[in-house]
């Protein structure tokens, strides 16, 4: 597919996140924005470490709270880190998952935790699913732009993201 | 942006073309986000995943060194981390005689009044509320280079 199909595709499949309150548009925008020609692969790395990192946590805090004796304190760095990356990037409603998750760790409760861990794990397998065709989105438009251009004029001569400030 | 300014110009980033931050986090994102942020508005940036690399880096760690001093124009840390928190890094780069004078940023994702005014009394330049936005890294550039609008 050409370059401006891609974009086109890119553009409604966040716009159908942000219609299902999954995703806050200004926030993934900042991340958008700050792509530039040095750095093109920007977004699609940002999106994997995302990825990789809460599926880390989650694992984490799985392990912690099968324990018999739920020892409360070690779940603190991996929810943190679980909040603030689905801040960063605008992941809405694995933000309010999570909030929940800390309240219910704060409380010492080991059955809302689990549940409240339920639900975070939910929704990042929500968000992470159309993540996952943006970052393959960004990957064939990053393909498109760094080949040289074909005689069907299809692709451009260099990398088109250009963002001086 | 929730933010809190201290009253003491810093000329410390004034006539820095490129000034030079270490930036300390212990989320790999947010590290990448910020260093990009700076990036952006030409910093030179050096990341660091948590106070203990950060006052290595400064040359106030276990073996100190004072390689590094001259190089760094502003610390921007998270408040919130493992081991050291962000306003524990701050106390000891203020305690130091040879850092004191680098202007330090708090990051939280927290708004919590008793934990900004803490930090501005320790001698945080700023505090900054995250998720640290474009505007906010243009607003610090300015303030800390004395900028008039």
């Amino acid at each position: 597919m050409a370059l401006p199909g891609l974009k086109q595709q890119l553009q409604h499949l966040i716009e159908s996140m942000v219609n299902e309150g999954i995703l806050v548009e200004q926030q993934f925008a900042q991340v958008q924005e700050l792509k530039t020609s040095d750095n093109p692969n920007f977004v699609s790395q940002i999106l994997n470490d995302f990825c990789d990192g809460a599926e880390t946590s989650i694992t984490n805090l799985n392990k912690f709270l099968g324990e018999e004796q739920v020892e409360f304190d070690k779940l603190d760095t991996s929810i943190h880190l679980l909040k603030g990356s689905s801040s960063s990037i605008g992941a809405y409603q694995m933000r309010l998952a999570t909030v929940d998750l800390v309240k219910a760790v704060d409380e010492k409760d080991k059955e809302r935790s689990l549940e409240a861990l339920k639900k975070v794990t939910h929704e990042y397998l929500r968000i992470q699913y159309k993540l996952q065709t943006i970052i393959q989105l960004e990957n064939k438009m990053y393909d498109i732009e760094s080949k040289p251009l074909l005689h069907d004029g299809n692709c451009a001569a260099g990398p088109s993201y250009t963002k001086d400030i | 942006m929730e933010s809190g300014f201290s009253s003491s110009s810093m000329g410390f980033m004034e006539n820095v073309e490129q000034p030079h931050v270490l930036a300390v986090d212990d989320s790999d994102i947010d590290r990448k986000l910020i260093e990009k942020l700076l990036k952006n508005f030409s910093c030179k940036v050096t990341t660091a995943e948590n106070g203990a690399r950060a006052l290595e880096f400064l040359g106030l760690g276990d073996h100190p060194n004072h390689c590094n001093i001259s190089k760094v124009n502003l610390v921007i840390t998270d408040y919130c981390m493992p081991g050291m928190t962000g306003y524990e890094l701050l106390k000891k780069i203020k305690e130091s005689s040879v850092m004191k004078e680098v202007p330090v940023v708090i990051m939280s994702s927290e708004n919590i009044p008793n934990r900004i005014s803490k930090c501005l009394e320790e001698g945080a330049q700023m505090f900054m509320l995250k998720p640290i936005k474009q505007s906010d890294i243009k607003q610090l550039r300015c303030h800390l280079m004395n900028c008039r609008s």
